[in-house]
């Protein structure tokens, strides 16, 4: 067996470990089951082993960090999704049920790019700089502070819609309080519930908070990078290309989110649903639009290539 | 008046609408076919086809978004924003670092320090919390707390039933106003550089020099102050040298290249990525590179001059089945001629392997390029024939036209971009302040009414770590020594005064 079919026999591997994770966290939330999802917490743990391992045996292959071809990019970035996430949840256990939105991510998009061609391009000229190095290394760390800011988002979402249907009392201002109905304490009004043993509101806004902040340092520092680069390689460190262009809204909206968080008090679900939705113009920036559009960041998804 | 339009001028509600403005036409600068930008036929075919988005997008100038007049107006407007809100910001932390440091006495009504208080501040939870107990006979109001609080620099707010939560950014608060001021140094210096930049583009074959370099987008970015070469520096290539990988994309791509002003010869190699400074300018190694024709145009009065001919393809296919053709159609200089070049490749399998979409030519021996010429003045044709190398044409007027030998050339372009630094170091500025305004996170404190384990009425007085995990301690300490002190001489204070109101 070549090296290559065993890459992409452990990329399959990974596929179907993701979907079984996904699948059992969807089900941990509909049964309200933590067992559940602490099984799919460590079905994730175990698909991260052959997604390392056909990382690693690929940029053997190439004798490239994978970045220059949709599978390689796909292939990273979800990654570093995934490793961000995991993270997390080995720093707070309790957020286990916050790969709501990384795990079928990660499921659809390895899918995705593991269909797509996994023909090996070579490294051009252009990309013989340590600028590309940070620029790439900074873009994957945006795409997961940005993806688990939106996860924690969407479990808030889920947490306060429980605690109103309750008869809780979430305040946002000056900062997150659910406040248990009269005569009852938090505990006491959650029982043994399935919500119970996620974290208060409060830390999750503060946390999907962090995340977001960390993603905006971060993509600031990719752009800054990439324009480091394209000045070294084309003299213009800024030439309103779209993926570029694209880069500079994400930034622009997590600024915006940033402003709204600081100076007007958004908290609570407004901010999260902003997370949710900056997320997807995230997502529309980093894999879309270079596909769909004429760019120079178009060869990075192995569409036309700019030697 | 003024006030209330400097105060929107400088308000978070400008700030986010021109944050969304600049968002909304820069995505709408992506996603409309700008002018410039696109090839004039496929503009057209977007005009003809998506008349009902093109004609507004024109009206707007959407279609030239990033030079448009709305365009300006927004980076104007959010410029001005920043710039207002920054000296607001900086004026406010000047006035905070200015403020004169008050003494403990002045703070709390007495000296005190963390080592003699640290006995009489009741730390429990191993140091986590401290007990600040209520001045005997006088349960103060969460008020005074909060006052004493307030005077520490602490911003408190109620959370209800008895308690309150503080914070105070200790350094954190001049981080913001630096970031601010960075991106207006960007700004700035990103103006700078879109007035002053010069930017062109050259064409050098192997032994070739230039004498000026044209800019490379005159529409665009010619520069409004640009400053050509010319005069204080010429280059020469000297080597392309290319390799490619097995599957045939292209592995290096250098140029070996003289630098020549004021009789000096420098030596310097061109890479893609990695430029070279020369006099104020940096030279970049382009893509664009090939073999081509090279010809030389002698005058009668002795003045030569050489230039190569850079062959499209060309889809002439008949009678030269399997094999690639390529055409150009050159004026030569300082005369009424053209000369139609046409070349064939005899062995297009021979040449070197090329990227996917190039179409120039591959063929690297001038033995495999049948090349052949038609030269007119006008509609008149001079000449129509083969040309090998080194053969010579004669031209009416006593010119001669060479073709010299098939070259490898390569493009360079050239830019002098002075304000860029400025961008770099407002950049880097930026992205540093914003990291510290986050990393250096605000001290916290939460005060709730409480009693101790005696019973006494008083305050628990709780804060965060963070950062200053090593000193948490001692600084709770020093803090709930300070409140009970402050506590302790406010009800001193408060007994003079009834006791005076007695009397």
């Amino acid at each position: 067996m070549t090296a290559a079919a065993e890459q992409i026999i452990a990329v399959w591997i990974s596929e179907a470990l993701y979907g079984v994770a996904t699948v059992l966290l969807v089900l941990g939330f509909a049964f309200r089951s933590h067992a559940w999802i602490r099984t799919s917490f460590l079905v994730a743990l175990g698909a991260l082993v052959p997604h390392t391992a056909a990382i690693l045996m690929r940029w053997n292959e190439t004798g490239h960090a994978p970045y220059i071809q949709f599978y390689e990019v796909i292939l990273s970035d979800t990654w570093f999704g995934v490793v961000i996430f995991l993270v997390l949840v080995w720093r707070y256990p309790r957020l286990r049920p916050a790969g709501l939105l990384a795990l079928p991510l990660t499921f659809i998009l390895l899918g995705i790019a593991v269909l797509s061609s996994t023909e090996i391009r070579t490294l051009p000229p252009t990309f013989q700089t340590y600028w590309l190095i940070l620029h790439i290394l900074f873009a994957k760390f945006t795409y997961g502070s940005f993806l688990v800011a939106a996860d924690l988002g969407l479990l808030y979402v889920l947490k306060e819609r429980f605690l109103v249907a309750r008869g809780f009392d979430v305040r946002t201002s000056p900062r997150v309080v659910e406040v248990a109905p009269e005569g009852l304490t938090v505990e006491s009004a959650l029982e043994d519930s399935f919500y119970r043993r996620l974290p208060g509101l409060a830390r999750l806004d503060e946390l999907s908070y962090q995340f977001a902040v960390a993603g905006f340092l971060f993509c600031g520092t990719m752009i800054a990078a990439g324009a480091v680069w394209a000045n070294n390689a084309w003299g213009e460190y800024w030439g309103w290309d779209p993926v570029e262009t694209w880069s500079l809204v994400t930034w622009l909206v997590y600024g915006i989110f940033l402003h709204l968080r600081m100076r007007r008090g958004w908290k609570g679900s407004r901010s999260a649903w902003y997370l949710l939705g900056a997320l997807a113009l995230a997502l529309a920036a980093f894999f879309v639009m270079p596909y769909i559009m004429e760019s120079i960041h178009s060869a990075y998804l192995g569409k036309g290539f700019q030697q | 008046m003024v006030n209330r339009l400097l105060k929107w001028l400088r308000s978070s509600e400008l700030a986010l609408v021109t944050m969304g403005s600049l968002a909304a036409l820069v995505a709408a600068g992506s996603l409309i076919p700008q002018r410039l930008r696109v090839d004039p036929a496929d503009y057209a075919l977007w005009k003809s086809h998506l008349s009902w988005l093109m004609r507004p997008a024109e009206a707007l100038g959407l279609t030239d978004v990033y030079r448009s007049s709305l365009f300006l107006a927004v980076v104007s407007a959010f410029a001005l924003n920043l710039g207002l809100c920054t000296w607001t910001q900086v004026d406010r932390a000047r006035g905070r670092m200015a403020a004169p440091a008050r003494s403990a006495h002045e703070r709390f009504g007495r000296e005190f320090s963390s080592e003699s208080d640290a006995a009489e501040a009741r730390t429990d939870d191993g140091g986590r919390s401290a007990f600040v107990p209520s001045a005997e006979g006088h349960l103060h109001s969460g008020g005074r707390v909060v006052a004493l609080l307030q005077a520490e620099g602490y911003r408190i707010w109620s959370v209800g039933a008895g308690a309150w939560e503080g914070r105070r950014r200790r350094y954190g608060y001049v981080f913001l106003p630096l970031f601010h001021v960075a991106l207006v140094i960007v700004l700035a210096g990103a103006l700078s550089v879109a007035l002053l930049t010069f930017r062109g583009y050259v064409e050098l074959a192997e032994g070739q020099a230039f004498e000026s370099v044209p800019a490379q987008y005159l529409r665009t970015s010619g520069g409004l102050l640009s400053a050509k070469p010319g005069g204080e520096f010429t280059m020469r290539l000297d080597r392309l040298r290319v390799a490619f990988h097995s599957n045939g994309q292209i592995a290096v791509r250098e140029s070996s290249v003289s630098v020549l002003s004021d009789g000096s010869d420098e030596q310097h190699v061109l890479a893609s990525s990695h430029p070279v400074s020369v006099a104020g300018y940096r030279l970049y190694q382009n893509t664009n590179f090939g073999w081509a024709p090279l010809l030389r145009l002698a005058r009668p009065n002795g003045a030569e001059s050489e230039g190569f001919a850079n062959l499209g393809e060309w889809d002439d296919t008949a009678g030269r089945v399997g094999k690639r053709s390529y055409r150009q159609v050159l004026t030569l200089p300082a005369t009424s001629l053209t000369a139609e070049l046409r070349a064939v490749e005899n062995d297009p399998g021979a040449g070197e392997p090329t990227s996917p979409g190039d179409s120039g030519l591959i063929a690297t021996d001038a033995a495999n390029v049948a090349l052949s010429a038609v030269i007119k003045d006008g509609s008149v044709k001079i000449y129509e024939g083969d040309l090998a190398p080194g053969q010579s044409v004669e031209l009416p007027g006593g010119s001669t036209l060479t073709y010299v030998d098939l070259r490898r050339w390569s493009g360079f372009s050239v830019a002098r971009t002075p304000g860029l630094w400025v961008v770099y170091v407002g950049g880097s500025a930026a992205l540093l302040t914003l990291l510290l305004h986050f990393l250096v996170v605000p001290e916290r404190v939460r005060v709730v009414a409480s009693s101790s384990k005696d019973g006494s009425p008083g305050y628990r007085l709780t804060g965060t770590r963070a950062l200053y995990a090593g000193t948490y301690p001692e600084r709770l300490t020093v803090l709930a020594a300070g409140l009970t002190a402050g506590l302790a001489s406010e009800a001193e204070a408060e007994s003079g005064d009834t006791e005076s109101e007695d009397t």
